[in-house]
This record gives C-alpha cells, structure tokens and sequence, in this order.
C-alpha cells in the first residue's frame, strides 16, 4: 500500500467511530443494553464487517475523485458528502439484500413453504431504490459530519508539519498540501 | 457462549498489545536501533498495521459488552461512567490517531533515508507515539478496571 493511500485509515477511522459513537449515544441514553440484545455476536461482526466494506468502497471512490478533482477543501469537502451518501445507499442495498436472503434461507430451513422467488424481485424493484435515496440523504449528512471533522484533524497535521520542518540546521523547510487530499493549498 | 466470550476478550488484549508494543518501539529513540529513514518506513508499516487492527478492537470491543448483557450497567452507576470515559477517550483516540498516520505519510513522502537521529521530524514522530502509548495504557487501564469490578 501506497503510504499516502487514505482509504484504509480514512475507512476505518469513519467505521469505528460510527460504532463507538453509536454505542456511546445509545450508552448515555441507557439503551445500549436493549440495543445489544437484540443482536448476537456473529449478526454484530456481519453488520461491522459490511459496513467497513462498504464505507472503504466509498472512502477509494471519494479519494479518487478528490486526488484527480478537487481543487480546494470546500471541494474535497463536497466529494466527502458524496461518498457518504455512496456509502448510505450501499448500506441500505446490503441490509435490503441480506433480509430478503435471510428469508428465503429461514423458509427452507423450516422445512415449510419456502418464500416464493417470485416475491423477490418486486421487493427489490420498490425497496430499494425507495430507500436508497433516503439512505443516500443520511449518508450525505453523515459524510459532512466526518468531512468537516476530517478537514480540521488535515489542518492539524498540517500545521504540525510546518511547525517540525521550519529551516533548521538539520531539516528542510517545506509547505505540503496534506498527502493524498486536493491539489493546491 | 463461554468460549465465545473467551475468543472475544482474548482478540481484544491481544489486539491492544500489538497496537501498545509497536508504539513502544516507535516511540523509544535510545540506542538508535534503525536509521532515521528506516524509523520512518517502520511508522508506515505500524500505521497500516493499526488501522487494520483497529477495526477488530472495535468489533470486539462491542462484543464484549454485548455478552455481557444485563451486566452492563448504565451512566448512573460509577460502572457505566467509567465505560462511557473509556468510549468517549477511544473516539478522541482514534481522531488523534488520523493525525499521526497523516504527519507519518508526510515523513514518508517529503524525508529522505539521510535524516539525522536528533532531527525535529523524528523527534517529533517519537513524541507522537509515547502520546499513543500513554493513551493506550489509559485506555487498558480503564478496560481492566471494567472487567475486573475496580469500579
């Protein structure tokens, strides 16, 4: 991997604080425990491992397009809320998909009736593009939460950068745009 | 769901120990084990490292309070503070952590193997993960505390 490849630490960091924000919210609230209760261990790693799968398809596509595109941090901020709204629709595929194969599985398994195929693609043609939209509006929101967080943690680094390189008797002075965000400072 | 339970909370130390000794290694400057451009490649491998193992810390942190079920107490016990300080401490962690692996990178691409021992950027990378130890030997002391019933 490229060192100044974002996606995997970009991916993660949106993936686990998503989680751990969730699960501090709902903590503080005093739901956290009803919420964990309707789960399992093996459905929590499934719906983690989706989401970090989904949120690193969307985080290479923003960065791409931040990379060949973005020409100020209004724009990366905007491709960042675009891939929010990628990953929001992505998730909402997943969870439709994974519900109607968990049905068609459970019916078997039941040895009853099994759902009938048929019902499947009707299902597909209304839920998800119907939902995917609204997955792809809170995916937006959420991808401009993380972008703007993200645009200060950059200035940070940045500022740290410029702090440790100033011209010194042993270092280089340079002023670098963050690796791997847009083009010009 | 005993095993389960085992499986989890071994993945999660073990996890935190990876994450704990090489920020102990990167932040230790004395005696000069690597070269300075070697000290750099060794933080990029440790940063792709972390944020890999990141993500199982955090599945597995939330295993574990889900098999602990009704044991999990809320924020009006001492118990359940302490666990939302630990949640709260591993997001500002993990923020931080998006500013070290980008100042890393910096290193990487804008530093040559030729940077003296004593130079500002790798000390300035050795103050990074003493800071990263610190935290993490906070954050697993309130994790045992947690386990344990300190509080």
């Amino acid at each position: 991997m490229d060192a100044t490849d974002r996606t995997l630490p970009l991916a993660t960091l949106r993936t686990c604080t998503f989680t751990v924000l969730l699960a501090a919210i709902l903590h503080a609230r005093g739901g956290l425990v009803d919420a964990l209760a309707l789960s399992n261990t093996a459905l929590g790693i499934t719906a983690f491992v989706t989401l970090w799968t989904t949120t690193w398809v969307s985080t290479r596509y923003g960065e791409r397009q931040i990379r060949s595109r973005a020409e100020s941090s209004v724009d990366a901020l905007g491709w960042t809320v675009v891939a929010g709204g990628l990953d929001g629709a992505l998730v909402w595929c997943a969870i439709v998909i994974g519900a109607v194969l968990s049905a068609l599985v459970r019916g078997g398994l039941e040895d009853r009736a099994p759902v009938s195929l048929l019902s499947v693609p009707p299902v597909l043609v209304f839920a998800l593009p119907v939902g995917g939209i609204v997955a792809y509006a809170a995916g937006a929101v959420v991808g401009a939460f993380y972008g703007v967080i993200e645009l200060v943690l950059d200035a940070g680094s940045r500022r740290l950068w410029c702090l440790v390189a100033e011209p010194g008797p042993d270092d280089v002075a340079e002023t670098p745009p963050v690796v791997g965000s847009f083009k010009a400072m | 769901m005993y095993e389960v339970w085992f499986a989890v909370r071994y993945l999660h130390l073990i996890s935190a120990a990876v994450l704990l000794g090489g920020a102990i290694l990167l932040a230790s400057d004395s005696p000069p084990v690597f070269s300075g451009g070697s000290r750099v490649q060794l933080a990029v491998a440790y940063e792709r490292t972390f944020w890999m193992v990141a993500g199982l810390l955090t599945v597995t942190g939330v295993s574990n309070l889900g098999l602990k079920g009704a044991g999990l107490l809320g924020v009006d016990t001492r118990w359940g503070r302490v666990l939302l300080i630990k949640l709260v401490v591993v997001l500002l962690f993990l923020a931080f952590s998006l500013v070290r692996t980008t100042f890393i990178s910096q290193c990487a691409v804008r530093t040559g193997d030729d940077l003296e021992p004593r130079s500002r950027v790798l000390t300035t990378l050795s103050a990074l993960y003493v800071m990263t130890a610190m935290v993490m030997c906070g954050v697993l002391w309130l994790g045992l505390g947690l386990a344990h019933g300190r509080y």
